[in-house]
């Protein structure tokens, strides 16, 4: 199946890291770990979430395992 | 604002890691007092509702820093250490955490000056855009240095404090001192740094509060986290026309603690789905600590709580003099005191937990789980064990000293008013030879949420209820040994 889906990539995790883009222009991360306490988040790619951030990447693909870090195929 | 689905290939992100045993069944046992009380939610939805509670809490606070600064140094007699270290902290310790979480940074006055100049509004809200908020905000908007996006400058501020207890508590300059000094620092902070920025990693107050306010029946949380993940603006976060993105930069969606929620309630006002939910919810519903710093706060404030039962209730007058240095100069005892005091808190306590985290490491069998993250998931068994014992160790404060608070009204200055005619009010302690009746049930009940919360977590960890059990003896033991320890110390 073809999936194209939004991701920033997280040299922590050393993988592609779904992204929404929200309507107000900012990005935010489904980042499995994130627990909404951004302010002691240690996340590597703390800095991109609910930024503007350019970083975003589009990528496809048609792997069984197009599931992200988060774990469902988007 | 966003109310429409989302209709693109995007769809709903799949969540690993669910939330964790005690969220799943607690969330069975949560009342949402908005949908309760339609009123409550009518009033926090105001603009005004957050200033026109900070305004007389404002007031007050700067009558108290000049009686502090200009009235009398008898500390009884001032209205600064009477408000501040007797009633101030008996309803901050015994009710505002237990029962309202973080409910006294809803109105604390310490941000107030800062959160003016960010937002050049009392009660409006400015829509705009700075950095990741869309708010027009003032100042910097400096992000914090991350190596300090912890609370361990909170930790040491408040260690710090504590060491000059016997200072702060009995000297009205001093405490206005402190207060006025963290009301500057508070402004200073907000026009270089983004938000709440002071409040999140420098008060000492905040400190405490975050790792306490673990154990409150009240939670501020979303109502659906699906109704969440379909939300195009994030606007609790964000902010939008209707409210201030959260100065405390929280996401509702994924929020699963109290410890970093001020309760300013803005999230309640910006939401675009109207779901956020004021809940409330069995003591001690939050086990999971996140970090060291977390931990170690932790330690401190046990250690901490055994200091001062030992000093003030202590047969020996030695320690409380070298605490009291600036009496009796005894510097070479103050630096033994400060040396003891830092060291178990910092030091001792922690060791001893990390040995038990050893043993519980072996007893349980489950030698897989390694010994820190035992560690870290059991030190929160000292979250309700010394919140209870600082709530036992504070009981006395309100009952033998209460009375000053009646008196101190009529003379705040301690210049010899009488302005509600209570000035003559003789000291009365209350029922003082009952009050081990009140503390000792007090703190068998912070063991039982030790112990019940400790197996908790044991299950979480090895997902075997007889290594659970197993796994808590060690702990189970050290928890029932200090809740003795203090009721020695209470009963004397």
């Amino acid at each position: 199946m073809d999936n194209t889906y939004k991701t920033i990539f997280c040299s922590e995790c050393n993988k592609n890291i779904a992204i929404e883009e929200l309507e107000n222009g900012t990005i935010i991360i489904h980042c499995p770990r994130c627990t909404g306490e951004c302010v002691t988040c240690d996340c590597h790619i703390v800095s991109e979430c609910f930024s503007d951030s350019p970083n975003v990447k589009v990528i496809h693909d048609d792997s069984d395992e197009s599931n992200n870090a988060t774990g469902k195929k988007l | 604002m966003d109310t429409a689905q989302n209709t693109e290939a995007i769809q709903e992100p799949a969540i690993i890691d669910k939330p964790q045993l005690e969220e799943s069944n607690a969330k069975q046992k949560r009342t949402d007092l908005f949908e309760k009380f339609p009123l409550l939610k009518k009033i926090v939805k105001l603009r005004s509702f957050q200033f026109a509670l900070i305004l007389p809490n404002l007031a007050v606070f700067y009558l108290i820093i000049i009686a502090g600064l200009i009235g009398t140094p008898v500390g009884n007699k001032n209205i600064a250490i009477v408000f501040i270290w007797i009633l101030w902290w008996f309803l901050l310790i015994a009710i505002m955490v237990p029962f309202a979480s973080r409910i006294w940074c809803t109105v604390c006055p310490l941000p107030f000056f800062g959160d003016w100049a960010q937002r050049l509004s009392f009660i409006k809200v400015r829509p705009g855009k700075t950095g990741t908020i869309k708010n027009k905000l003032y100042g910097l908007n400096i992000k914090w240095p991350k190596l300090l996006t912890n609370i361990w400058m909170q930790n040491i501020g408040f260690l710090t404090l504590c060491t000059f207890s016997a200072l702060l508590v009995t000297r009205p300059i001093v405490t206005a001192g402190v207060l006025g000094g963290l009301l500057i620092l508070g402004t200073v902070l907000a026009l270089f740094y983004r938000l709440r920025s002071f409040c999140s990693y420098v008060c000492p107050v905040s400190g405490f509060l975050s790792l306490y306010s673990m154990t409150s029946t009240m939670e501020l949380r979303s109502k659906d986290t699906d109704e969440c993940l379909k939300c195009k603006s994030k606007a609790c976060r964000v902010g939008n026309e209707d409210g201030w993105g959260c100065p405390w930069f929280i996401y509702m969606g994924k929020l699963e603690r109290n410890n970093y929620c001020g309760l300013c309630m803005e999230c309640v006002k910006s939401c675009p789905n109207d779901n956020i939910a004021l809940n409330l919810r069995p003591f001690a519903s939050e086990t999971k600590i996140k970090g060291y710093d977390e931990a170690w706060k932790g330690f401190i404030m046990l250690a901490l709580a055994m200091a001062y039962s030992v000093i003030l209730l202590g047969t020996d007058g030695t320690i409380k003099d070298w605490a009291n240095v600036s009496e009796t100069s005894m510097w070479g005892g103050f630096a033994i005191y400060t040396l003891i005091l830092w060291s178990a808190a910092l030091v001792i306590v922690p060791a001893i937990f990390y040995g038990l985290s050893i043993l519980t490491h072996r007893i349980s069998g489950s030698t897989h789980i390694p010994v820190k993250k035992i560690f870290l998931a059991y030190s929160y068994v000292l979250v309700p064990l010394g919140l209870i014992a600082w709530i036992a160790f504070s009981i006395p404060l309100i009952f033998v000293n209460g009375s000053y608070i009646i008196s101190v009204i009529s003379d705040p200055l301690g210049w010899g008013w009488d302005l509600f005619g209570t000035a003559g009010f003789h000291w009365q302690p209350l029922i003082p030879e009952y009050l081990p009746l009140i503390q000792i049930p007090l703190l068998l009940t912070g063991l039982y949420y030790a112990l019940n919360r400790g197996y908790t977590i044991g299950l979480e960890l090895f997902n075997d209820p007889n290594a659970a059990l197993k796994g808590l003896i060690p702990i189970g033991i050290f928890s029932s040994g200090v809740t003795f320890a203090f009721m020695s110390f209470f009963i004397g």
